[in-house]
């Protein structure tokens, strides 16, 4: 791989994280934790989607992981809500 | 003087119940019996644990001290029988507890295979965590399994001996695979993605007896006299609802548990969730019986709220929904999709709703489309069934119109046309249904 589309792959990162979060379908999830076992921040995904919760933590790079491995497709990346106010499951727990 | 609840079972029923019980009462007794030795966990996740995508531990969504905030009390036994009258539950290890409000959440259980050899050591099925164990123990052992069954959890156990390097010969007793689910289109495509696996797929082949020596089985014999060598075979020909208890307690039982819309039983403080529950259409009637996670905690919810307060709470039927993974493709089943039965199964199986086969006049469309394979039932003015295989992005769409029993009439002639751009027509009618109910 390039160096360039390194620097690619980290801009469009950067826009997905100041502009982007995960959020979760619960209806869909199984508690499977195929999310959370492959999260490299070792963020417990899983939990955030069984409160129906965007996965608000600093700790997450949006890298995507948790999006592509859940094996149901219930995670996406959505544009985050201009005012947004919501509590962060990890930290309260 | 506080409500003492007690839950039997120990899945997302009786522990989603609990949840909506201390959220409804905080002074509230709660007491959960599961025979279960090993707790809460994802029994879906039972199919990525056999085929080493996660590891045991991550199969337990909660941690102790989250279990620690709802206040309950976990007690690991067996309940043998119930006093209606006298509110009492007897244990297995001794004991009576006495309750105000009961739920039976007892989940279901495989169904045996009633063949000569069906009690031999090596002969797996796929209920619960020690069944994964088990199967994961002989597969490392084991050189070739057959499997015999259909639906979801017959795949998962193929899947499961594959990623351990297990030979796998997969029976069918007709033509094609979830014959009463998919269409005959998308039966092929998990076929063919199986024996891209390595599997060996056996159409029109009935397991006719298991071969043993020495207690061991050591091959099968089928139907038309073929003898196949292998040292596991693995049975999901469906889930029957642990339904004995409340029989024996004198509820009123049919296939399940009946329940009325709060899901209350036959007696006013005996309430029944997950599979166990048939629950009844207010307006028709009809019973249903699902073998779906998210309908068990939908059930224990609803259950735990009716029991905490009044039943007042009624269960809403939607339309069914499940989402899976068949032969390593992810696959949306929404709605009524299919009809009749399958003879691979007997009844439902594990991750199955009796009203996906229940579908009535409709119109078929399929096509392929950005990755995925669609497939809508379209009915009178509104699409009633749909199943999205590979990529899912349309498959959310598509759940919302269908739970919205959304008028998709004004698009629906031209989603019928020949070589419609089906997943734009979807995608136009969804954001217009959006946003006359933004």
């Amino acid at each position: 791989m390039s160096s360039v589309s390194w620097f690619e792959s980290d801009r469009e990162k950067y826009v997905t994280l100041a502009t982007a979060w995960v959020l979760p379908e619960p209806r869909r999830c199984v508690q499977c934790g195929v999310c959370s076992f492959n999260c490299p921040m070792d963020i417990d995904v899983r939990r955030h989607v069984w409160r129906n919760e965007p996965v608000v933590d600093s700790r997450c790079l949006t890298c995507g992981e948790c999006v592509k491995r859940c094996p149901r497709g219930l995670l996406r990346f959505e544009p985050i809500a201009a005012g947004s106010q919501v509590r962060d499951p990890e930290r309260v727990g | 003087m506080a409500r003492r609840h007690l839950l039997i079972g120990g899945g997302p029923g009786a522990v989603s119940a609990a949840e909506a019980i201390r959220g409804a009462d905080a002074a509230a007794e709660i007491i959960l019996v599961s025979a279960d030795p090993h707790g809460y966990y994802s029994r879906p996740g039972l199919a990525y644990y056999l085929a080493k995508e996660i590891p045991e531990k991550r199969l337990r969504p909660f941690a102790p001290a989250e279990f620690t905030g709802l206040d309950f009390t976990w007690l690991t036994d067996r309940a043998v029988g119930i006093d209606p009258a006298g509110h009492a539950v007897t244990l297995e290890n001794g004991g009576e507890l006495a309750f105000d409000r009961l739920l039976i959440a007892t989940g279901s259980t495989a169904v045996p295979a009633r063949v000569p050899g069906a009690e031999l050591d090596g002969v797996v099925k796929l209920d619960d965590l020690d069944d994964a164990r088990d199967i994961i123990r002989r597969s490392a052992d084991a050189k070739n399994a057959v499997v015999v069954g259909g639906g979801i959890t017959a795949l998962e156990i193929v899947e499961g001996l594959r990623a351990h390097g297990v030979h796998v010969d997969y029976f069918m007793r007709q033509d094609r695979y979830w014959r009463n689910v998919l269409s005959e289109l998308e039966s092929r495509v998990v076929e063919e993605e199986l024996r891209i696996g390595g599997v060996r797929v056996h159409p029109f082949t009935e397991l006719a007896r298991i071969v043993g020596r020495d207690g061991r089985v050591v091959a099968v014999q089928t139907g038309d006299g073929t003898q196949i060598t292998c040292d596991l075979v693995a049975v999901a020909i469906g889930v029957r609802p642990r339904i004995e208890l409340a029989k024996a307690a004198g509820l009123a039982c049919e296939r399940g548990i009946l329940v009325d819309e709060y899901l209350r039983t036959s007696e006013d403080d005996i309430f029944a969730g997950g599979d166990v529950a048939e629950t009844a259409d207010p307006v028709t009637g009809r019973r249903t019986l699902e073998v779906l996670w998210h309908s068990a905690v939908h059930k224990g919810r609803i259950a735990g709220l009716n029991m905490a307060t009044q039943p007042v709470h009624a269960y809403e039927e939607g339309p069914s929904l499940n989402i899976t993974r068949l032969a390593g493709l992810n696959t949306t089943i929404i709605g009524a999709v299919g009809a009749g039965k399958d003879a691979d199964l007997e009844g439902l199986s594990r991750g199955d709703s009796q009203t996906w086969s229940e579908l009535g006049e409709a119109v078929l469309i399929e096509a392929q489309a950005d990755g995925a394979r669609i497939r809508l039932e379209i009915g009178e003015r509104a699409v009633v069934g749909a199943v999205v295989m590979g990529e899912q992005a349309l498959s959310f769409q598509l759940q919302e119109l269908i739970e919205a029993r959304a008028d998709i009439s004004s698009v629906a002639p031209r989603l019928k046309a020949p070589g419609a751009p089906v997943a734009e027509l979807i995608g136009s009618c969804w954001r217009e249904w959006t946003a006359r109910h933004a």
